[in-house]
Formats: C-alpha cells, sequence, structure tokens
C-alpha cells in the first residue's frame, strides 16, 4: 500500500534556485514543497475552489514526508545573462554626469537590461518519484489524478514537467531522517494549502515552511566486518585547505566548536568524558581530516579539503542528529558556516558537505571503502614504546591489536614505515606529536594492512584515533 | 507523416501533456570543424555535463543557444513568414520615421523585448490616443480566463509569454506563462583557441606622436586643442596602428576560442497543458469548442515557431548550424508510453496554422491583422538623442 507523484522534466533539466534570489546554485532534487504548491497553482489557477481538490490537497499535507527516488544530477555553470527591464522606458543612462545610451539592440533604442542567473539541474534520469509508502491514496486518487495533470512546470516557468499518481514505488535514492541529514528539503506540512492561499490572497511571495532532512540511501554494501565508526561519514567542507600538520589543530578546534555549540548536557559518545570527567571507555565521536591524498594521483598534494565526523555504531541517528544538527545547520534547513580557528596558526570556516557533486575526497565512499588493503594517511600514535630485540615484531603485535581495538579483524600483514604508500601523505616525521597529559609525547609510525577480507571503513586506529591521527585509506 | 488539423485539435482536447522535437546539428564547416558559443559575463561559456544518451556516458556540453535567444529568433522566423505573406499575423507595428531622426526604425510586437506588454507601444498612440489609455485597453483587462483580446492584437504572446509590467498595475499586470521553450546544446565540447591581431596597412607605429580627445569628442595630435592635455592616447585607442597578436582569453584565463563538438542538439518543447488553462469568452461567455479552437490555432503557431525556427540555423558569426534530419515532432501522452510521431515541413506548419486560424475566426473568435501604432513625441526625441550622442561617450 504505497501512493506515488511522477514529474517528467520535458526539457531534461530542471530550474529552480537552491539559494533563494542569489540563483547561483540549482536546486536537486526538488523539494516536496515545490510539488505541493504546483498541485495547489493548478487547482486554483482559475480562480474557482473545487471542495474535493481542497480536500485532496489537505489530505495530501497531513502525510509524513515522502521518500524521493531522483538520480545524480550535474549543474550548468551559472552565468549572468543581461535582459532588458519594462518598467524603464528612457533609453539614457546616466554615466559621469553624462546622460548615455543603453547597450544598443539593432534599433538604437536601449534598454536597461539586469542581470539575471538561471540555475538548471540536468538529471541523468529527467524522470523523478515522491513516494508515500503505507499510504493509500483511496478516494482522493481520481482527484490527484487530474490536478496533476494540469500542472504545468516545477521551478521556472520554463521548467516544463508531466506530472502523474501512481500506485507502485521505486527504489528511494534519498529517505527523511530525524537524524544527521545530508541535505535539508523543504516539506509539506499540515496548514500550507491555507498559508499559501493567504500569501496569494495578500500578494505576498510564499515563504519557505517547514525544513525536513534527508539523507542519500547507501548502497548496500558487502563487507565482512565493519568497525566500531559508523560508515555513514558526516562530511565537512572547509573553505580553504591546510596542510596535513594541522590536523590535531584542526579536529581540536572542530571538538572546540561542537562542544559549545550542541544542546546540553552532553553525552559521554560527544564529549568523551564521564558525567564523572574521567575519559569515557566506550568508543566516542572521531574527529579526522579529509586530505587529497591518493595511492595512484601523483599530483595528490596531501591539502586537508574538509573534516569527518564519525559516531560510533551505538548511537542512534536520531540522538547524533538532536545534538550534531544544531552545530551543522540553521533554523531554516542551510548548512551553518562554522569558525574554526586556534587563536594562533589558523582560521577557517567550515560546513557541512551539501553538494550534489563534492570533490572524491569529500565523500564518504572514499574513506570507507571496502577494501582489503589499507594505508595510513596520518601516523599511528603508539601507546606504549618499543625498542631492543624484536622491537619491529612487538610493534606489529601492538598494531594488530590496535585494529581489534576497534572491532576490526586482524589483518594478515603489517607493514611500519617512516613513510606511507599514499601520495600526498607526509613522513610521520613530519606530523607534531600526540601529547599524553602528563607532557609525555607519543611516538607515531606510518603502516599498511592487509586483511584477508574486505573491510568497512573509516579505519582509524591507535591513540589518535578520535582526534584525526591513524586514519587510513583505501589502497 | 504529417499531422492533419483535426488530429491536432484531437491532441489538444485529449491527454496529451506536451509537443517535442529533438533535432541534431553539424556545423556546416563539416564535423569537427569550429563553431563559437555564446559567451557571457566574464567572457565565459555556460558549460555544463549531460548523460549522453547515445554513449550513455557523462560529456561536457556548451550551451549554443539560451531559452531566450531561441524564443527570439522563433518569433523572428514568424515575422518574416508573415513579411512573405505566407501567414497573416495581428501585429502592432511602430515606425520611427521622423525626418530628424538620423536612423529610421520599425518596431513589431514581435521584436519588441517585451512583446505587446513592451513600454515602446505604451509610450504610442492609435487614433489619437495612447494605446494603453483608450477605453478599452488591450491588456488591462485581460487574464488566462479572458485572453480574447490577446487573441485578437497579439497572439505570440499567449505562446512566448508576456508579463505586463509596465502597465497601471504594475508588477501586478497580466501574467501568461510561456507555452513554448527551446534551447540548442552542444554535445562532447572540446574548446579551441582563437587568436587577436591586426596587421595596419598604414603601419603607425604607437610611438609616432601622443593622441589627445578634443572637446567635441574628435582625436587630434595638437596638445592645445586638448580637451584633457594630461590624458594622452596611444594610436591602438583610436583604433590605430598593429595589435599584437595574442590568444584571446577570458577572465579566468580559459580560452573562448570557439569549440568543436561531436553534435549540436536543440530541443523544443510546447506545453499544451499550458495553452488548455487559457479562456477565451466572447461576449462574455466561456464556450468549450470555442476555446479549443483558440488552443489549437495557438498549438499551431507555437509548432509553426519552433518549425520555421529550424530552417537556417546560423546562430552568430562562426555558428552556422545544419541539421542532419527532418524535423519530427513527438506527443508525449501518458507516462511511459512511447509517443506518436509525425513530421512537419515548414510550409505544411504555416498551411495547418492557416487552416487553425481559419477555423478560429469561423466560431467567431477575433483575429487582428497589422496595426500601425504612432510614437509620441516625447518618444521619438528620448530616440533621437540617442542616436545623436557619439559612440566615444557611450558607457
Amino acid at each position: 500500500m504505497m501512493f506515488t507523484i511522477g514529474i517528467n522534466f520535458l526539457n531534461g533539466w530542471y530550474m529552480a534556485a537552491a539559494d533563494g534570489t542569489e540563483k547561483r546554485r540549482a536546486e536537486w532534487p526538488p523539494h516536496p514543497d515545490r510539488v505541493f504548491m504546483a498541485l495547489t497553482a493548478a487547482a486554483l489557477f482559475d480562480g474557482n475552489e473545487d471542495v474535493e481538490e481542497l480536500d485532496a490537497l489537505r489530505w495530501l499535507e497531513s502525510l509524513p514526508p515522502p521518500y524521493i527516488t531522483a538520480s545524480r544530477a550535474t549543474f550548468r555553470d551559472s552565468v549572468t545573462s543581461y535582459v532588458p527591464v519594462n518598467d524603464i522606458s528612457s533609453p539614457l543612462t546616466k554615466v559621469k554626469k553624462k546622460y548615455v545610451p543603453y547597450q544598443e539592440m539593432q534599433w538604437s533604442i536601449g534598454r536597461n537590461r539586469q542581470p539575471r542567473r538561471f540555475p538548471i539541474a540536468i538529471p541523468r534520469d529527467p524522470v523523478l518519484y515522491m513516494t508515500w509508502p503505507d499510504r493509500n491514496v483511496g478516494k482522493h486518487r481520481p482527484t490527484l489524478e487530474n490536478l496533476a495533470s494540469r500542472v504545468t512546470n516545477l521551478g521556472h516557468s520554463a521548467s516544463f514537467v508531466q506530472m502523474w499518481v501512481q500506485d507502485n514505488g521505486m527504489p528511494a535514492t534519498w529517505m527523511p531522517t530525524g537524524s544527521v541529514p545530508q541535505m535539508y528539503l523543504r516539506a509539506i506540512t499540515a496548514g500550507r494549502l491555507d498559508a499559501l492561499t493567504q500569501d496569494y490572497n495578500e500578494k505576498r511571495r510564499p515563504v519557505p515552511a517547514f525544513w525536513q532532512g534527508y539523507s542519500r540511501v547507501q548502497e548496500a554494501k558487502k563487507f565482512a566486518h565493519g568497525s566500531v565508526f559508523d560508515s555513514n561519514l558526516i562530511i565537512l567542507t572547509l573553505d580553504r585547505g591546510l596542510p596535513l600538520t594541522f590536523t590535531l589543530e584542526l579536529t581540536a578546534a572542530l571538538r572546540s566548536l561542537i562542544l559549545a555549540t550542541a544542546p546540553g548536557p552532553l553525552p559521554e559518545w560527544l564529549s568523551g568524558h564521564t558525567p564523572t570527567r574521567k575519559p569515557t571507555l566506550y568508543p566516542h565521536l572521531a574527529l579526522f581530516p579529509l586530505p587529497f591524498v591518493d595511492p595512484n594521483i601523483k599530483y595528490a598534494d596531501g591539502k586537508i579539503m574538509g573534516l569527518g565526523i564519525s559516531l560510533p555504531t551505538y548511537v542512534t541517528r536520531t540522538e547524533a542528529g538532536s545534538y550534531l544538527g544544531p552545530v551543522l545547520y540553521k533554523s531554516n534547513g542551510q548548512p551553518t558556516k562554522n569558525r574554526l580557528f586556534n587563536g594562533k596558526s589558523f582560521e577557517r570556516s567550515v560546513m557541512a558537505e551539501d553538494r550534489e557533486h563534492p570533490p572524491k575526497t569529500l565523500t564518504s565512499e572514499s574513506w570507507t571503502g571496502p577494501s582489503k588493503r589499507w594505508a595510513t594517511v596520518t601516523p599511528i600514535s603508539l601507546n606504549r614504546h618499543f625498542d631492543g630485540k624484536n622491537m619491529w615484531k612487538k610493534t606489529n603485535k601492538h598494531l594488530i591489536k590496535a585494529c581489534q581495538d576497534i572491532d576490526l579483524p586482524a589483518p594478515d600483514a603489517v607493514q611500519t614505515s617512516m613513510y606511507t604508500s599514499l601520495y600526498g601523505a607526509l613522513p610521520s616525521s613530519k606530523y607534531p606529536p600526540l601529547l599524553r597529559k602528563d607532557g609525555h609525547r607519543l611516538r607515531h609510525i606510518h603502516a599498511t594492512f592487509t586483511f584477508h577480507e574486505e573491510v568497512l571503513g573509516p579505519v582509524l586506529v591507535g591513540a589518535g584515533r578520535f582526534r584525526g591521527y591513524g586514519l587510513c585509506k583505501p589502497c | 507523416m504529417s499531422i492533419t488539423l483535426s488530429e491536432l485539435r484531437g491532441m489538444v482536447s485529449g491527454s496529451a501533456i506536451a509537443l517535442r522535437c529533438v533535432t541534431e546539428y553539424q556545423p556546416t564547416g563539416g564535423l569537427g570543424s569550429k563553431i563559437f558559443p555564446p559567451t557571457y559575463e566574464g567572457k565565459k561559456y555556460a558549460t555544463e555535463k549531460r548523460l549522453d544518451p547515445k554513449s550513455q556516458k557523462e560529456v561536457k556540453c556548451v550551451l549554443l543557444d539560451s531559452v531566450q535567444s531561441q524564443a527570439n529568433r522563433m518569433e523572428l522566423a514568424l515575422l518574416k513568414a508573415h513579411r512573405d505573406s505566407k501567414i497573416a499575423l495581428p501585429l502592432l507595428v511602430v515606425k520611427f520615421n521622423d525626418k530628424k531622426l538620423i536612423k529610421q526604425i520599425t518596431v513589431t510586437s514581435l521584436d519588441a523585448p517585451h512583446r505587446i506588454a513592451d513600454a515602446i507601444f505604451r509610450d504610442c498612440t492609435l487614433n489619437g490616443k495612447k494605446f494603453r489609455d483608450r477605453e478599452v485597453d488591450v491588456l488591462s483587462e485581460t487574464s488566462a480566463q479572458n485572453a480574447t483580446s490577446l487573441f485578437e492584437w497579439c497572439p505570440t504572446a499567449l505562446v512566448f509569454g508576456m508579463w505586463d509590467s509596465a502597465g497601471k498595475r504594475g508588477g501586478m499586470g497580466a501574467k501568461f506563462q510561456r507555452a513554448i521553450v527551446s534551447e540548442i546544446v552542444g554535445y562532447d565540447a572540446v574548446f579551441g583557441a582563437n587568436t587577436i591581431s591586426r596587421i595596419d596597412p598604414l603601419e603607425i607605429r604607437k610611438e609616432a606622436a601622443s593622441i589627445y580627445i578634443t572637446k567635441d569628442g574628435d582625436w587630434t595630435l595638437d596638445k592645445s586643442k586638448a580637451e584633457n592635455p594630461k590624458k594622452q592616447l596611444k594610436p591602438s585607442e583610436i583604433i590605430h596602428g598593429n595589435v599584437t597578436p595574442s590568444i584571446d582569453l577570458n577572465d579566468d584565463g580559459e580560452n573562448v576560442g570557439g569549440i568543436t563538438m561531436s553534435r549540436a542538439q536543440q530541443t523544443t518543447t510546447i506545453s499544451l497543458a499550458v495553452l488548455r488553462r487559457l479562456r477565451f469568452p466572447l461576449d462574455g461567455l466561456t464556450r468549450s469548442d470555442v476555446d479549443l479552437a483558440a488552443q489549437t490555432a495557438l498549438t499551431a503557431l507555437a509548432l509553426s515557431a519552433g518549425t520555421l525556427a529550424r530552417v537556417d540555423v546560423d546562430l552568430r558569426s562562426r555558428c552556422h548550424l545544419w541539421a542532419t534530419h527532418d524535423t519530427k515532432w513527438e506527443v508525449l501522452d501518458r507516462p511511459g508510453e512511447r509517443p506518436h510521431k509525425f513530421t512537419l515541413t515548414p510550409d505544411e506548419s504555416l498551411e495547418l496554422l492557416n487552416e487553425s486560424v481559419s477555423e478560429a475566426k469561423k466560431i467567431g473568435l477575433p483575429w487582428g491583422g497589422e496595426t500601425e501604432l504612432k510614437p509620441i513625441d516625447n518618444l521619438i526625441e528620448l530616440v533621437k538623442r540617442s542616436q545623436e550622442l557619439s559612440p566615444k561617450k557611450s558607457g
């Protein structure tokens, strides 16, 4: 039992702005509220209120948010066109106290032209679906079908669509979530029809109402083992890169931001401390850098492009959302631009990554594999010092245990070195050491792990695993 | 196979949502020859990536002609057909032929930027009265539920869209959504380089003299006649001398020397859903047969516009395209159904249009002719002043 609204973008593209009047970014996927507004416009277009149509719309607005089936989209470059305005008829404008004609048209009657942008998303598949599972459209079906057939466009008036109602759903690509979402979309809420009607009667532009978080549905990954860290990473983008040597300072700044901004009292998995202020024994929030490093790309420069957050797997997404949502998103659903600084060596801004096509470095997939072979990006901090005979054997044994400490299987092979096999990553000697509370410096080392079967990341090992050291990448 | 008026009427009254035409082109210079897309602010091309349905790969594409530009071309194609007496369209015409003007100009409702709602027509008179101040103003009472007067005076406004923002109601003036959207995109774009240079036959050298601008905008070598003696120009600044060869780059340092592409694709869509929203009351009464006749005529008008615009696709200098197949329109009906297709030549489209207009008139719908408006004195004066201003002083 479900029903679906299907939408076909007849031109092969969708024109609507994701950033309001700026019109520099195209919206994709379309917000459910836009679909509702289009259906309302179709119902009230001729000024006559049909009782059945209004009933159907009120029923639709009472439903929970739909899941969305939408292919990925690419975007046209945001370019500025100059279009002639009509409310000023003079062909002249003042430039340095002199009247000069506007840009000449073929008949020398100039016209004031204003800059305009037309943001466009080009989906791989021009057909999109919004599905309400566990809902029977019932008596409203013929009315909604008729309404949908009268919808002419979604977004800009040039964005022609065909809309229809069907009983079967399609596999979801975006699901509504109460947790930390990857995107916020404007949702349909009870009372929306009345609000839109009032806005129209009072000659006001409709204002966005409720914002609903959505997360992309990950494809099921076949893997033998995952770690204690959730593979659905929260990705943040830095406005400007930083070298990998800033790892500890960056993650410390991010941790301070989260602790200062998240609503209190803070749970153990977030703060890393028990109520009695002792370090927690359980896995807690891990923060780590996302640098451009790669096993094959020689020009990888190692610059930190963003930061990753991984939650312990025992924390529900809903609980995580209640603490991290206010840190990362504004009340209108747009990502918050947060400031990260340490007062001496850097200042950056960071925000939740929500681009349809972020750089590969800023995707979960780049850091979670699955893979059999993993190489360190940042060195592994050793909370024990090994020397003497069999020093390396003992170190390897320690590293194997470090993998098991995060619930990964024991790797078949461990290779240690000052250097890593990833282009762009730095030798271990370049990194500042992790300091214990007593000031003691922990030694660190690079390593490459080979597991018997594929494991799912993120792979974060060693004493600095919650602070960005011991970060590994599939290789 | 083409289409009859009866079949067209059946589509308009049925469940078909839109008509769509996808046409492929090659440069007239042949496969692999360079063409020049439009440039936008910063001398940039509008690029994007698309999934190429032929190769199923994501390829780089460039916009060759925008929705707005295509609308202008379709209107000009209709105007040409009207001027060639192949169709008779309702048209507003304003002639700026006052003797004091340096250049005589004619503007019609098909080439004014805002169509019948353009401020040019607002500032004109008809039979001695200002066009928008007459007892019955074409636009003031017009709406989607009452589109009869617009059908009579400017049916193309119902096809290409219109917003009467220059009238008494300002931004709340009549608004009509466009019913046709078209654009042209080049697939598999590879960017080329273009050089800029000039060889001066007079061999004027930049060290030869300092140039000064006089008070009346001319140039002189005599410093005493200069408007600003401190401002010295080089010969190149008055378009003399050589221009050193260079590569044409945009503000981002990228080549803007045209592109080569595997093909260009023009997609034109006519929304029947938009046209079905329009009502054409006669004597205050709305009838479904009258509405259908008007909607059918408008659909035929849109088909003509889209078909005629494919006759000569010469978009701009060094961007002349040639269609690689006939014009075929698809009828988009039930979702998932294979679209029915029909071919339509330019002559067939005009025949269909004339037939549909004839049917519309028979049922009582008004279809105007050419109406000449006279510009008011102030507007003539403004045009005169802009023509008199020297181009050197502009911008």
